[in-house]
């Protein structure tokens, strides 16, 4: 038991909050401020809730402070509610100074004149013993299908998802112990020639958009997670299974509640001539056993196929395998073929925890997404330039 | 009619042609660039140069269309961004282009550098479209 509970921590550790953008590209964590004022405005919107404080600085003058907080999805979790700040509260907020010089800062937490403290991230400590306890009868077994294929979704007449990968981005099976964030920044960046078999080009761009914090990640338009990205990224995922017309839905419940389809009716994939590539590319899938094989690929080059920037061409071809060994795990396994990036074909695999009694939520990143002109200004993390 | 059919079709084989190469984000060369080269003080020769990674090395061409001078040697050195290209014009002027590449992380990224063609050289700026 102990030991699972310490797989839950590790799991929730390497959640990745910050789904929309990575956090230190905008903020710089060594500029930390301490901000007293009366709130003037929260807005409770996806990506990111913002709270908006007049403060009197140093000359007396009142200046109106932006502060960029998680999504409502999560602050829910660590006990933000849409009320939980009002206009005219007197509050003080520890925050990082965003990294353009604006008046705008990442909420670390808010105080509120009545003592009651508001946490940016969850505890994860209570956090995953809560989640501990509610997957504590984890003995359960491999839910099925009448045909005896484990299911990938929910139990009819229950609720729940697929969250918490222990891994937030690609990284070769055969890497070792690789440190790296759960945006996918790495901590050193001389490991980057063992992330993956990289050609030189991709090398010099992946250590490109290392340095740069991953500013240009194109999830910062709010384009969506495609491929393995979509069982790493915030908010879990979904599988609704249709055995009677032989295909999965995956739902995502990051990026903008995408959805990729699983065919199952045997068909070939599309000549890449005869197809448009797509963000999620064409996928085919068969039952191995208790074990989705699916073959992907049509995949456009605009987007990100993982946290922390590994590039790819129209070239990219995934074997992906799905299985659930018990009711609370899900196994992940992927196949990277792409001759136009990497110097051989290279894998990786990861688990997802279920989370039970809740459902995906909506998460719209254009809701009020106010990042971008933000993003890495001249002074940003020059000791990784 | 028939003139406004093939107008149509015209206009869709273009968009068709604009779809496809833009904004790449796989090989930082793949698309189509769009500058000029200065032989001499104000003077403004416009390009067009369109490159595509096979997965094996760079294909090019300059200007595309009845006077394309496809590119002999493209060569990205990727641990510097500095590309190196080599062609030949069809009146036998060589080109040699040595520039580097820029802003790599956009869409609208950008090389620079020198343009040589036959005994004329100068500066040249092309954006990615």
């Amino acid at each position: 038991m102990k030991s699972s509970i310490l797989c839950v921590c590790a799991a929730l550790a390497a959640l990745p909050l910050a789904a929309h953008h990575e956090l230190r590209a905008e903020f710089d964590e060594q500029k930390p401020v301490s901000l007293r004022g009366i709130v003037t405005r929260f807005d409770w919107n996806n990506p990111h809730a913002f709270l908006y404080v007049d403060v009197k600085d140093p000359s007396g003058e009142i200046v109106n402070w932006a502060v960029e907080w998680a999504s409502p999805l999560d602050l829910r979790r660590t006990g933000w509610t849409r009320d939980a700040l009002k206009v005219g509260d007197s509050v003080t907020v520890e925050a990082w100074l965003a990294r353009d010089g604006s008046k705008l800062a990442s909420g670390r937490t808010v105080v509120l004149a009545s003592g009651k403290r508001l946490l940016e991230a969850p505890d994860t400590g209570a956090a995953a013993e809560t989640e501990a306890v509610r997957t504590r009868g984890q003995a359960k077994p491999t839910p099925r299908w009448p045909d005896g294929h484990p299911r990938l979704g929910v139990v009819p007449g229950e609720k729940g998802y697929w969250a918490s990968p222990s891994a937030s981005s690609l990284v070769e099976t055969t890497a070792g112990n690789i440190r790296i964030d759960h945006d996918g920044l790495l901590a050193n960046l001389d490991d980057a020639g063992k992330v993956a078999p990289f050609q030189p080009w991709a090398k010099g761009l992946y250590e490109y958009r290392q340095r740069t914090l991953l500013k240009d990640d194109p999830m910062l338009s709010c384009l969506p997670p495609g491929g393995p990205r979509m069982f790493q990224v915030a908010h879990g995922v979904q599988f609704l299974e249709q055995p009677e017309r032989r295909r999965i839905f995956a739902l995502s419940g990051g990026g903008n509640r995408n959805w990729r389809l699983i065919n199952l009716d045997g068909r070939a994939l599309p000549q890449s001539e005869d197809v448009t590539p797509t963000y999620f590319g064409y996928s085919s899938g068969h039952w191995d056993g208790d074990t989705l094989v699916v073959e992907s690929d049509a995949f456009v080059e605009r987007f990100w196929f993982s946290n922390g920037g590994l590039p790819h061409t129209e070239a990219l071809r995934l074997t992906e395998k799905f299985s659930r060994p018990d009711f609370n795990t899900l196994r992940y396994e992927v196949l990277v073929n792409d001759p136009g990036t990497y110097t051989r074909p290279w894998s990786s695999a990861w688990p997802l925890r279920w989370v039970a009694d809740q459902d995906i939520q909506e998460y719209f990143c254009q809701d009020n997404s106010k990042d971008e002109p933000h993003m890495v200004g001249p002074g940003a993390a020059p000791e990784r330039r | 009619m028939r003139r406004r059919s093939f107008f149509c079709l015209s206009l869709f084989a273009l968009a068709g042609i604009a779809v496809a190469l833009w904004a790449q984000e796989g090989h930082p060369l793949t698309g189509s660039w769009h500058g000029e080269w200065h032989p001499t003080a104000g003077q403004k020769i416009p390009i067009l140069l369109y490159m595509k990674w096979n997965s094996k090395t760079i294909e090019g061409t300059i200007n595309p269309g009845r006077n394309a001078v496809p590119l002999k040697v493209a060569n990205l050195d990727a641990s510097n961004w500095t590309v190196h290209f080599e062609a030949d014009t069809k009146d036998q002027k060589h080109i040699a282009i040595d520039g580097k590449l820029d802003n790599i992380g956009s869409y609208n990224r950008t090389i620079t550098g020198t343009w040589t063609e036959g005994a004329m050289k100068g500066d040249f700026k092309l954006t990615r479209d």
